[in-house]
């Protein structure tokens, strides 16, 4: 790896057990660098490879940096951690959460909080106890209970760190089942949230929330919805964030790589407008009952406006498809899914005409292609391996098609009244939908079933 | 002054210990598996690491496992091939 990711490649050897576990570094970096001198890059740590590779380094004691930049103290590499993951060796939590005596003062619970990397650099509600007791009281689950370890630190996801970093977010105790869901949702293997942590790309989890408990706790689907203003949407996507940082240990710059970040990693959840949707709602589309209500994470980027003033679904969805295949964005390059957030007078053009949302699918993944010629030679050679099975050649052109399959375009409603859409490139991600639900499992249909008065 | 009592937020990473690989006393006549994630720039190293190795030091195959995702685990399969078949595997991660 490079020198670049040594801090992200500490806190994961760290939490395995293994901080000395040497590695090889070299310089950063190495995409946009020329072949031949990745090649010369190979000599000078050739022997450190070897020597962490061997017993040679075994039972040497401490550091011994060398010319190739190795960080070698005792032998080790390519250890297999458990079978298909890293769900084995982790303990239970042994306690609840310690406690903190801090001085009685806004301003300097603040510092303390923000000098341990447990804010996103925003203010906080100091967690008491009492208020988290009040946030625990939404969960049927016991506060010792665990939803996980989580990457890259694998610390685990207990109910009451969960309700601590709600209370910091400025959430409601109405809120917390949707946030427990949502963290069920982002440890699910396929959301990859191990990458979404550490990588150099923006993506960050977007939470869509479906169903009569939407509405419940006051989640905005409508005007602004990506926008301030709404406490629900505010603090729901904050807490998941404090989450991601102080449990998983995405701290930015060291285990988060992310170039540039994203304004929606502060906080990206939004309701879908199921009743201004001509279509059945996302959660109906995955196999939910419409009074169930879901979480569903997506691992995406920013969300990128779409203005569309055609009167026919047929030109409107040929832009939209054009402003979902742009050149250089997530969805030309690793896109597992992608959004497509349709404003409610969007949605209404194209169901006029008779389209469902499977036909929109359909059409916008014929239409979203990126041709070849919009982009160099470096990005075709990537793209040869990172997405083979889109590329597609007619007529001497060679075109990209931005998804594998039109099941992959996720398509929602919501937003306000004018022409505006949104596309949310995703991420080597797949999203997760879960039902909230009591500790049996059956769902329930308001918060109220949750609280144990 | 007046204090507080208020609760952590920080997860608490308990007691992982993941066991390492066995190493080889040395790579000669050995089979040596090149793991590459697929970042550009990965390969014409490994290109490299496989030349010398081959030719400073003696090992008897190199088996290349190649991801098609960078920020894809590798899949199941290929950590079973290479667990198989290959006495050391060395492994390009992240950028």
């Amino acid at each position: 790896m490079t020198e670049e990711f040594r801090g992200l490649y500490g806190i994961v050897t760290t939490s395995l057990g293994q901080p000395n576990l040497p590695a090889v570094y070299v310089p950063h970096p190495i995409v946009s660098v020329p072949n031949p001198v990745m090649r010369e890059r190979a000599e000078p740590v050739m022997s450190a490879i070897v020597e962490i590779a061997t017993e040679a380094r075994h039972g040497g004691a401490g550091a011994r940096p060398s010319a190739g930049g190795t960080e070698a103290r005792h032998g080790g590499a390519g250890a297999r951690p458990s079978a298909g993951g890293f769900g084995g060796p982790f303990e239970a939590p042994q306690e609840m959460t310690e406690r903190l005596t801090v001085e009685d003062d806004l301003q300097a619970i603040f510092d303390r909080f923000t000098s341990e990397g447990w804010t996103d650099g925003l203010p906080i509600v100091p967690p008491t106890p009492e208020r988290v007791a009040q946030m625990l009281a939404y969960c049927d689950l016991e506060p010792s209970a665990s939803l996980g370890p989580m990457p890259p630190r694998w610390a685990h996801a207990t109910i009451a760190k969960l309700a601590v970093n709600s209370v910091m977010a400025g959430c409601r105790p109405e809120y917390f089942p949707v946030i427990v869901t949502a963290v069920k949702a982002i440890l699910e293997k396929r959301f990859n949230l191990y990458g979404i942590q550490g990588t150099t790309n923006p993506a960050t989890p977007v939470l869509i929330v479906n169903g009569p408990i939407a509405r419940e706790i006051g989640i905005n689907a409508r005007g602004n919805l990506f926008g301030p203003g709404f406490q629900a949407n505010a603090t729901i996507g904050r807490a998941i964030r404090l989450i991601m940082t102080t449990i998983g240990g995405g701290v930015p710059q060291q285990a988060d790589k992310s170039t540039l970040g994203n304004p929606a990693k502060y906080t990206c959840c939004f309701a879908e407008n199921e009743a201004d949707s001509p279509w059945a709602p996302l959660h109906v589309e995955r196999g939910f009952e419409a009074a169930t209500s879901t979480v569903t994470a997506f691992g995406g980027a920013a969300p990128a406006n779409i203005i569309e003033k055609s009167k026919t679904a047929g030109e409107m969805l040929a832009t939209i498809a054009r402003a979902m295949a742009v050149p250089g964005s997530n969805n030309m390059f690793m896109s597992q899914e992608m959004l497509l957030v349709l404003g409610p007078e969007h949605a209404s053009i194209a169901a006029r005409q008779s389209f469902d949302k499977a036909r929109v699918r359909q059409t916008l993944f014929e239409h979203a292609r990126i041709p070849f010629e919009q982009m160099g030679q470096g990005n075709a050679d990537v793209l040869a391996v990172w997405r083979s099975n889109c590329i597609e050649e007619a007529d001497g052109r060679r075109t990209l098609r931005i998804a594998e399959k039109p099941e992959d375009i996720v398509i929602v409603v919501a937003g306000g009244a004018g022409n505006h859409s949104a596309s949310i490139p995703g991420w080597y991600s797949r999203s997760v939908t879960l039902p909230i639900t009591r500790a049996d499992g059956a769902p329930v249909r308001s918060v109220a079933e949750l609280t144990k008065r | 002054m007046a204090t507080i009592e208020l609760l952590s937020p920080a997860g608490g990473v308990v007691g992982n210990a993941v066991p390492l690989a066995k190493r080889v006393r040395a790579l000669e006549g050995r089979v040596v598996g090149l793991l590459n994630n697929s970042k550009s720039g990965t390969r014409p190293f490994l290109d490299r690491v496989e030349e010398l190795l081959r030719r400073e030091h003696s090992v008897s195959r190199v088996i290349r496992y190649d991801k098609n995702a960078a920020a894809l685990p590798a899949p199941d399969e290929m950590l079973d091939a290479a667990t198989r078949d290959c006495d050391v595997v060395i492994n390009g991660i992240a950028d």
